[in-house]
């Protein structure tokens, strides 16, 4: 993965130096609070309904163990044991003293971590495909791009403040894992006559107007990628709407002036721009990175855990849900599953944290990757290594088989923790996973997204659940309004798509039922091996909405 | 408008006087400046305009400006409230792509934690906030050795 250089392990150690100046200010009441949140925001902190959350940035979800450990630590010292992976491959801590946040900040400069842009009107992590680099679709491994830009975007003096928050994705893959659609800037390899470019898309997001991005480049040359940014910010800069922050993202400014218009506008931008392409050497230099794992070709005649996968009806399990192809014959990707029964989705426990490096320094040279799907995976695990990997994780209860099935779903915090909630997201994903906890059950279901919102803010991507979930507030009551027909990635098969809501909002106790409905008319309907979504695509929404309301 | 000012990274007594409206008994004057439109109308009309420079704001279209900037001594960009971003850009494109070379004075709700990003943007003069302390101020400009992007 990429290491700090002096330029940059100097660059985060003065920006924790600056931001312990304003947090001194603060505290000094030489900044008001007004002038002080956009400050703190930018640099990942909010103000939680019981303490402080800080959110840290963790570049295209890829991780050393060192880091993990680094977090296993700042929960154990600073938090209540807890850190929190998110949906766009971040970690969370919800239980920060203000004082302490210079802190923890100059403990994670160390392992080279920072919160800058986490939040705020700003450019946010970049965020990548999970199987970044080792997947077997893969065109272009796109992390040497998500780091040039990374970079490029990290306190641009021309974009810290923006009309509202700017995310960018970028996938290398046929297969879009990371979920380019629903981005600002979606960004993924394409293949034209033999040549890989990006197709840029833009204006795509979730939030209370959802929407799927629009291409405004079919076809973007390698080198021009941070140019064409460049551009794209600038246009929305100066004409994203300010008067209105429910108007403000760039989707808005996009269906406001056509994708046409958009797109000449960004043109006449990039004009003046384009001639300053990466430069190769840099780019080489930081591809470097990225291209140490060597793999080994004895690995693919190891059949020992194929034997265990025979004797061990778990192992079995486990193998079948959580362990994922790779490109190099007798190598895998391993998820650990952060969703065990009964806890938040994503959250991680210390010892968790503190396990899961150490497990990164056995099996996996010294890495991992947070993922869309608030878990965390492994991406280079030798098929000797499976089974030792898999009594480690289940030591540390994360080896839960449950990848890509229902009880995989994906969640906010809520209104347990989030001050923007409506209702509480982590007690209705534990009642769904508890009504699915018959595995065979759960198995037969096959692979189903489920995302739950704790409000209309939508950090649980429940537009792009197979099946949403979104919490409301109706006269002081918690609702919850379902949807079917989300997908998040577009690839050969299936398009980008926003859930259909299905009628009204109904009383927690409700969602399990109609859930159940739901699976009853998936497995009255499908046919052959057609997953849920599949068959929702097939037959449309209609079926669905009417088994659900009875 | 305050007394002092940052100019060129030190403090200085204010020089600019900045018009929001042209006064009825206005007369060109060297280090003022007015709305873009006026000065504009006022060019249009043959109007001596030497030291005259022009007021934009976030939603100006400043391209009407580009074949004049060589008369323009400064242009003057307000913040409205710091958190509008818009002038940072006008800055970029003036100074950078158009190769500005007077004066970009930053006023209005100009704050200590901005001034980095407006200088980077290519603003040299500042009329701060009220109750700024401008000396303080200075500091934010040596807060960092090196940065990723304009260091053109």
């Amino acid at each position: 993965m990429y290491r700090y250089n002096t330029m940059d392990a100097r660059f985060v150690r003065e920006r924790v130096a600056e931001f312990r100046n304003q947090v001194q200010r603060r505290l000094a009441g030489e900044l008001s609070e007004d002038q002080f949140r956009p400050l703190r925001l930018m640099n990942g902190l909010y103000l939680q309904r019981h303490a402080y959350m800080l959110r840290i940035s963790v570049p295209y979800g890829l991780l050393s163990s060192a880091q993990m450990r680094t977090f296993g630590y700042i929960a154990e010292r600073y938090d209540r044991g807890f850190g929190h992976f998110t949906t766009r491959q971040n970690l969370q801590f919800n239980w920060l003293r203000l004082e302490d946040v210079p802190d923890i900040l100059a403990h994670l400069a160390e392992v080279e971590m920072h919160a800058i842009q986490t939040s705020g009107n700003c450019v946010r992590n970049i965020s990548s495909d999970p199987y970044a680099g080792v997947a077997p679709d893969e065109l272009i491994d796109p992390r040497p791009f998500a780091e040039i830009v990374r970079q490029y975007k990290e306190l641009h003096p021309e974009f810290m403040y923006l009309p509202r928050k700017f995310k960018i994705a970028i996938s290398g893959a046929r297969d879009d894992r990371a979920a380019t659609a629903f981005h600002d800037i979606g960004v993924q390899a394409v293949e034209q006559n033999g040549e890989i470019g990006w197709r840029i898309l833009v204006g795509g997001g979730m939030g209370r107007t959802p929407r799927i991005a629009m291409v405004v480049h079919e076809f973007l040359p390698l080198m021009d990628l941070v140019s064409y940014i460049e551009a794209i910010l600038r246009v929305y800069n100066l004409h994203g709407r300010r008067d209105n922050k429910f108007k403000a993202r760039i989707k808005i400014l996009v269906g406001d002036m056509g994708v046409e218009a958009f797109r000449e506008a960004v043109d006449a931008e990039w004009e003046a721009i384009r001639d300053q392409r990466i430069d190769p050497a840099r780019l080489a230099e930081v591809r470097a990175y990225f291209e140490q794992v060597q793999y080994d070709a004895a690995e693919a005649q190891v059949t020992a855990h194929q034997r265990r996968r025979a004797n061990d009806p778990a192992f079995d399990r486990w193998m079948q849900w959580n362990v994922k192809p790779h490109k190099a014959a007798g190598y895998n990707v391993v998820y650990a599953s952060l969703k065990y029964p009964g806890r938040p989705p994503g959250d991680a426990a210390t010892a968790q944290l503190y396990g899961m490096a150490d497990i990164m320094d056995r099996f996996n040279h010294g890495q991992a990757v947070a993922t869309y799907n608030q878990n965390v995976c492994f991406q280079d695990v030798a098929n000797s290594s499976l089974e030792a990997l898999y009594d480690a994780l289940q030591a540390l209860d994360l080896a839960e088989p449950n990848i890509d099935t229902v009880a995989d779903l994906i969640c906010c915090p809520g209104l347990d923790y989030c001050s923007l909630a409506n209702a509480s997201s982590i007690p209705i994903a534990k009642l769904v996973t508890e009504r699915f906890a018959d595995l065979d059950e759960l198995y037969d279901l096959g692979k189903v997204h489920i995302n739950m919102s704790g409000c209309i803010n939508a950090c649980g991507h429940h537009h792009t659940g197979h099946i949403g979930i979104l919490g409301i507030n109706k006269r002081g009551e918690e609702f919850y309004q379902i949807s079917v027909g989300g997908h998040a990635g577009t690839n050969e098969r299936l398009p980008a798509r926003i859930a259909d809501i299905l009628g009204p909002a109904v009383p927690g106790d409700d969602v399990v039922d109609i859930m159940e409905r739901l699976f009853e008319t998936y497995a009255a309907t499908r046919t052959g091996t057609e997953s849920f979504i599949e068959t929702v695509m097939r037959t449309g929404v209609e079926p669905f909405r009417e088994a659900a309301y009875v | 408008m305050s007394e002092h000012m940052i100019l060129d990274r030190e403090v200085v007594d204010a020089r600019w006087c900045l018009y929001a409206g042209l006064p009825s008994d206005w007369v060109a004057a060297p280090d003022t400046a007015i709305p873009i439109e006026d000065w504009l109308r006022l060019h249009e009309a043959g109007e001596p305009l030497k030291g005259v420079g022009a007021i934009i704001e976030g939603d100006t279209d400043i391209e009407p400006l580009r074949p004049h900037l060589a008369n323009l001594p400064v242009i003057a960009l307000h913040f409205p409230k710091f958190a509008d971003g818009r002038c940072y850009s006008h800055a970029r494109r003036l100074r950078k792509h158009w190769g500005y070379t007077g004066r970009l004075l930053a006023f209005g709700d100009v704050l200590r934690d901005q001034l980095l990003h407006m200088s980077r943007c290519g603003m040299d003069a500042f009329y701060m906030a009220p109750g700024s302390d401008l000396r303080a101020s200075l500091r934010a400009f040596s807060l960092y050795t090196e940065q990723y992007q304009y260091n053109d």
